[in-house]
C-alpha cells in the first residue's frame, strides 16, 4: 500500500446482523471519514465518530453515528492519518509499545512503590490514626482479653503481696511515659503463651506469671511493661490495621485479575509485609521503653538482659512460627541498649 | 483468570463425551476455530503501564487499567475473520467502584463496631450474593460484542437464588455429595441466560458428567497423595538430624508438608475446573431451533495433562519472577485454551440478528463486578 493516499480497505458490521461487508474507508481533508461500499457511499464528521484509542496490534475500532462499526486492519497508517487530522495522540500506545520508556516505568513503579511503602503508607497511617477519637481503639480490642481468658490465660498464682507491688511499678511506669491515656494492669497466668507481656488497644496491658518469675528485678519488668505501654500510646494496633489493609488492597489491585497462582503471587508478598510493619512497630515501642529508663535514670542494660533472656527461653520451643517471627532478633535490638 | 463464559461457553459438541470429543461433522456444519492473537510480551507492556498509572493516581485508573487490559484480550481474539470486543466505559466502572468500596467499609466497620452482628452481616451478604452475581453477569455481558452484535445475560433472579442458595445448601447438608449437581447448575444458570444477539445459548444436561469429572478428579489427587505421604515420610528423619545443626533449619522442613498438600489441593482443584469447563464447553449449543439440531455448537479438545502443566509451571513462573511474568502466565494459558476451542456453525453466522436491547438500570451491575462475583464456569 502507498502510504500517502488515506484510504484503507476495512470491514463494516452494521450492528444490526452479524453480517460483515468489505468497503473502503477515506479520511478526507476537512474531517471527515468517507465509507464506500460498491456503489454507495456515505460521510461522517470525524467529531461524531468514536474512534477506540489504539491497543496492541488489533485492527483500529471506528464506531459510526447510525451505529455501525468499522474494523480498520491497517491500523498503523491509520491511527498515524487519524492524529494528523484529529491532533488526537494516542500517547498511551506509543508509552506502551517501546520497551525502553516500558522499562523505565517498571523501575519507576517499583520506586513509587518502594517509597509508598517504606514512608507513604506509614506517614498516612499515622496521621490518620492519630486524628481518630481513642474510643476507635478501644472497640477493636473490646474483645480481646475475653478471648484470651477464655482460651490462653489462667488466673494469676502470685501472692497478693507481689501483685500489689507490680501494681505499683506499672504506676511509675504510666505516669512517666503514659502520656495522660487509660492503662489498665492485668495479671495472668501464660499457660500455652509463656513468658510474655501483651498490650490490647484498650490500654489493657497483660503481664504473665512466667515473665515476672524470669525477671531478675522489678526494673526488667518496668522496662518491658514500658515498652507495651509504647505500643498502646503510639496506637500501634490501629495503624497496623490501616497499613496492613492498604498494603492488602494495593496488592489486590495490581494482581487482582490473576487467579490462582495470583492469590499466592499475592498473598506471600502481604504476609512479609505485615510481619515487617510489626517489627517497625517493635522497635518504635523499644524506644519508648528507652525513654523510660533514661529518665527513671535506670541502666539501659535492663531492658537488653530481660529480652535476651526471653529470647533464649522461647528459641528453645520455637519450630516454623519462627520463620514469620514478628519481633526483631532480639540480638539486634538488644544493641540499642547498650 | 478465569476464562470468560462470552469468550468460551458458548457451544457443544456431542453429549457424554467426557473424554475425547467427537470429530467428526454434522451435515451442513461448519468447524470454525477461535485464534487468539494476544502475546506475552505485547501485554507485560500494557500491563506495566496499567500498574504504573493505577499506583500515580492512587487507584483511581484501575477502571481504565480494566477496560484495556479486557479489550487487549477480548481484542485478540478472532473467531471467522472477526474480533471479540469489550466495551465498558471506565467512568460506569469508577461508580460501581466507588460504591462497592463504601459497601466493603460499611461491612467492615460493623464488624468492628458491632462483631456480635457479624450472623447477621453474613446472612445478608449471602442474600445479596446471587443478585449480585446476576448483575455482574449481565454487566459483562452486555458490555461483550463479536461483529458489532451484543451478548446478553437474563435478568434470571430467581433461578440465581435457587441454584445458589438452594443447592450450595443441599451441597453443605450432603458433606459435598451434591456438590458436582450444584455446580453443574451454576453452569446452567451462566451458560443458558447468555444470550449472543437473537440466539439463546444452552447447556445440555451433563450433571452426571460433572460427577465424573470430580471422580476423576480426586483419583488424581489421590494418585498424586501417595508419593507425597512417602516424601513426607522420608523428611521427618532429615528434620530430625537438621536438629543437630546440619544445612537446612528445621523450620524450613516443616514447611514442606504445607507446601505438598497446597500443591496437592491445586492439582485437583486446577484439574477439576479444566474438566468442567471442557464438558460445559463441549456440550453448549446457541441457537432458537427446537430439536437443537440447526444450532450452532461449541467444542474444545484441550488436553488436560498438558493444561495442569501450563499452571504448575505459570505457578513457578510467577514465583520466580515475583509476578513479573504474570501477564506471560495469563497469555500463556488463554492462546492453549482458545486455540483448541471451535465453534461447529450451522448455516451461516451472518443470520444473527441483533437481540431486543436491554433496558436496564446500571445499579448493582458494576458492584457485583467489582466484588467478583461473577461465578467462573
Amino acid at each position: 500500500m502507498i502510504a500517502q493516499v488515506n484510504e484503507w480497505s476495512a470491514y463494516l458490521y452494521d450492528g444490526q446482523t452479524a453480517k460483515r461487508k468489505a468497503v473502503t474507508v477515506k479520511l478526507t481533508v476537512p474531517g471527515y471519514i468517507v465509507v464506500q461500499e460498491f456503489g454507495s457511499l456515505a460521510r461522517y464528521p470525524l467529531n461524531q465518530v468514536a474512534v477506540a484509542d489504539r491497543l496492541g496490534s488489533q485492527p483500529a475500532r471506528v464506531d459510526l453515528p447510525d451505529g455501525a462499526r468499522l474494523d480498520i486492519p491497517a491500523a498503523a497508517e491509520f491511527y498515524a492519518a487519524f492524529s494528523a487530522s484529529s491532533g488526537r495522540k494516542q500517547w498511551l500506545h506509543a508509552l506502551e509499545s517501546r520497551w525502553t520508556l516500558v522499562l523505565l516505568a517498571l523501575i519507576f513503579t517499583l520506586s513509587l512503590a518502594w517509597v509508598a511503602y517504606v514512608w507513604g503508607i506509614p506517614a498516612t497511617a499515622r496521621i490518620v490514626a492519630f486524628s481518630m477519637p481513642r474510643d476507635v481503639d478501644s472497640k477493636i480490642g473490646a474483645e480481646g482479653l475475653e478471648l484470651l481468658d477464655q482460651f490462653t490465660f489462667a488466673p494469676s498464682e502470685l501472692d497478693v503481696a507481689r501483685r500489689e507491688s507490680l501494681r505499683e511499678l506499672f504506676v511509675v511506669v504510666k505516669d512517666t511515659v503514659g502520656e495522660g491515656n487509660d492503662y489498665q494492669l492485668e495479671l495472668r497466668k501464660g499457660g500455652a503463651m509463656g513468658a510474655n507481656a501483651v498490650a490490647l488497644p484498650a490500654g489493657i496491658i497483660i503481664l504473665t506469671d512466667e515473665l515476672v518469675e524470669l525477671s531478675m528485678n522489678d526494673e526488667e519488668l518496668a522496662a518491658v511493661l514500658a515498652h507495651e505501654v509504647g505500643h498502646v500510646r503510639n496506637r500501634h494496633a490501629l495503624r497496623a490495621l490501616l497499613q496492613n489493609s492498604v498494603v492488602a488492597g494495593l496488592i489486590i489491585l495490581v494482581t487482582g485479575d490473576a487467579s490462582a497462582a495470583g492469590s499466592i503471587a499475592a498473598g506471600i508478598p502481604t504476609m512479609l509485609a505485615q510481619a515487617d510493619y510489626s517489627r517497625a512497630f517493635e522497635i518504635d515501642a523499644d524506644g519508648v521503653a528507652h525513654e523510660f529508663l533514661v529518665a527513671q535514670n535506670i541502666p539501659l542494660s535492663r531492658f537488653a538482659d530481660i529480652i535476651l533472656r526471653l529470647d533464649e527461653q522461647q528459641g528453645a520451643m520455637q519450630g516454623a512460627a519462627g520463620l514469620l517471627s514478628t519481633h526483631p532478633a532480639a540480638v539486634e535490638r538488644a544493641r540499642n541498649f547498650r | 483468570m478465569e476464562l470468560n463464559a462470552g469468550q468460551l461457553a458458548q457451544g457443544r459438541l456431542e453429549p457424554g463425551s467426557v473424554t475425547a470429543p467427537r470429530d467428526s461433522l454434522a451435515a451442513g456444519k461448519q468447524k470454525e476455530y477461535f485464534t487468539f492473537h494476544g502475546s506475552g510480551g505485547e501485554y507485560f507492556r500494557i500491563w506495566i503501564v496499567n500498574i504504573l498509572l493505577t499506583i500515580v493516581t492512587a487507584g483511581i485508573y484501575s477502571p481504565w487499567a480494566k477496560v484495556r487490559k479486557q479489550r487487549y484480550i477480548y481484542g485478540n481474539l478472532q473467531l471467522a475473520n472477526s474480533y471479540f470486543d469489550y466495551l465498558a466505559r471506565p467512568l460506569i466502572i469508577l461508580r460501581g467502584r466507588l460504591l462497592a468500596l463504601l459497601l466493603l467499609f460499611a461491612v467492615i466497620g460493623s464488624q468492628w463496631f458491632f462483631p456480635q452482628l457479624y450472623i447477621f452481616t453474613f446472612l445478608i451478604i449471602g442474600l445479596v450474593t446471587p443478585w449480585l452475581v446476576v448483575r455482574a453477569r449481565m454487566f459483562n455481558m452486555r458490555y461483550t460484542s463479536y461483529r458489532n452484535i451484543r451478548f446478553g445475560f437474563n435478568p434470571a433472579y430467581g433461578e440465581a437464588y435457587k441454584t445458589i442458595l438452594w443447592f450450595g445448601f443441599l451441597s453443605l447438608i450432603t458433606v459435598g455429595l451434591a456438590a458436582p449437581y450444584a455446580h453443574f447448575r451454576r453452569n446452567k444458570l451462566v451458560v443458558s441466560n447468555t444470550r449472543y444477539g437473537n440466539l439463546r445459548f444452552r447447556l445440555g444436561e451433563v450433571g452426571g458428567d460433572f460427577y465424573l469429572a470430580y471422580f476423576i478428579g480426586f483419583g488424581v489427587g489421590a494418585l498424586l497423595l501417595a508419593p507425597a505421604t512417602s516424601l513426607l515420610a522420608q523428611v521427618e528423619p532429615l528434620a530430625k538430624g537438621a536438629e543437630d545443626g546440619s544445612v537446612i533449619g528445621p523450620q524450613m522442613l516443616s514447611l514442606v508438608p504445607l507446601l505438598l498438600g497446597f500443591l496437592c489441593y491445586f492439582v485437583i482443584a486446577k484439574y477439576i475446573a479444566a474438566l468442567v469447563l471442557r464438558i460445559t464447553t463441549n456440550h453448549t449449543s446457541i441457537g432458537n431451533s427446537v430439536s437443537g439440531q440447526q444450532d450452532h455448537r461449541l467444542g474444545c479438545d484441550w488436553s488436560l495433562p498438558m493444561m495442569l502443566w501450563i499452571y504448575v509451571t505459570n505457578m513457578v513462573a510467577i514465583g520466580l519472577s515475583v509476578g513479573l511474568l504474570i501477564p506471560w502466565a495469563q497469555m500463556r494459558i488463554l492462546k492453549y485454551q482458545l486455540d483448541r476451542t471451535w465453534l461447529e456453525v450451522a448455516g451461516e453466522l451472518d443470520a444473527v440478528i441483533a437481540g431486543q436491547p436491554q433496558t436496564v438500570s446500571s445499579l448493582g451491575e458494576e458492584i457485583g463486578d467489582v466484588f467478583d462475583v461473577d461465578i467462573g464456569l
